[in-house]
């Protein structure tokens, strides 16, 4: 009986060996997780860039609810490239002539894909998006992405 | 006829120079450090996309920042960022609205660093605080750029840290803004 007993602690206390080594795992690996890499993500949506204005201006917190958090792909015109003063682009897609535009910050892995972009090209941008700026400072509406990377030039 | 032309030359200019007068960006940074100190552990994050608008003439100023575009190294942290502390699909939006309180000191034509003391309310996490602090602007060759930074408790934003992360994490948070602004040309 004493033998049984004996088998039984030792095998319960391998499993709790196993159990708390995994858990230590998961929860390293899972606090060291980083950002997925934006290029390797199926997007949930594929787009035209006046088609994803068109349902902002109609309905934003609609759209919102469809769009944010999502990875979208997107193709439009290539209206205008942003680059800051630490080198940082911005992809900024839609008619030339509209005040709207859909705007989408470069993933740091990804930001050389965008430098030898042009004006008036047709691109698709594949991107997380993060929120809505409604026209409310005079400076025209906008559709915000950022993790941004160039899957068509 | 002269003095239509005058009279039309006038409103021209007057108008070119109210234009002039407002500066933006759609790019600006601010960045949040809340990290403990001596914690080897850095809860950093920084949003690439902020606009912000600054009437050179009044000293007006107001920002705007989606919440859900900062990003940071770890995508736990992001994700608790997100979904558990300043809650960003219920709150998506940061906002300020204030003012340079000693505008009339900073020539915007003339090449030089100005200090700056920016008052303002800060809308973050759905609560509204009023914000002071001193910052500066840069001029030079016709660029304008500002910076500030300042501090926001998360308590007075309604933004409750976890006791189980409270070692880790900061209760006050330091920001920093910095923009690079262009003329706004109006169509």
């Amino acid at each position: 009986m004493n033998f049984f007993k004996r088998k039984a602690v030792r095998y319960s206390l391998l499993a709790l060996l196993i159990l708390g080594a995994g858990a230590a795992y998961y929860g390293y690996t899972e606090y060291n997780r980083k950002v997925k890499d934006i290029a390797t993500m199926h997007p949930d949506f594929t787009v035209q860039a006046a088609v994803l204005l068109d349902e902002f201006s109609k309905n934003d917190s609609l759209s919102s609810k469809k769009y944010l958090d999502k990875v979208v792909a997107i193709t439009g015109v290539l209206k205008s490239l942003d680059k800051d003063e630490k080198g940082f682009f911005t992809v900024v897609l839609g008619d030339p002539a509209a005040n709207s535009s859909i705007r989408c910050s470069m993933d740091s892995a990804h930001n050389a894909e965008a430098a030898t972009l042009s004006n008036g090209s047709i691109i698709e941008v594949k991107a997380i998006c993060t929120g809505y700026n409604a026209d409310d400072l005079g400076l025209g509406a906008d559709v915000m992405f950022n993790h941004s990377c160039i899957i068509k030039k | 006829m002269k003095k239509i032309i005058f009279l039309f030359s006038i409103v021209l200019i007057v108008a070119n120079t109210n234009a002039q007068d407002k500066y933006f960006t759609k790019t600006g940074k601010i960045s949040f450090d809340a990290t403990v100190p001596k914690s080897p552990e850095n809860i950093v994050a920084v949003n690439k996309a902020t606009t912000m608008v600054l009437d050179t003439k009044t000293g007006e100023m107001q920002f705007v920042v989606q919440m859900k575009g900062f990003e940071f190294e770890r995508a736990l942290m992001q994700e608790h960022f997100n979904e558990n502390y300043v809650e960003t699909t219920k709150f998506p939006k940061a906002e300020f609205k204030g003012g340079i309180q000693n505008n009339e000191k900073i020539v915007y034509t003339k090449d030089g660093s100005y200090a700056t003391h920016v008052k303002g309310k800060l809308t973050m996490h759905g609560v509204t605080n009023d914000v002071e602090t001193d910052g500066k602007i840069t001029v030079s060759g016709g660029k304008i750029s500002t910076s500030a930074s300042f501090s926001a408790l998360f308590a007075d934003y309604n933004i409750i840290i976890p006791s189980v992360v409270g070692d880790k994490v900061a209760k006050s948070v330091k920001i920093n803004v910095e923009c690079a602004l262009e003329a706004l040309k109006k169509n």
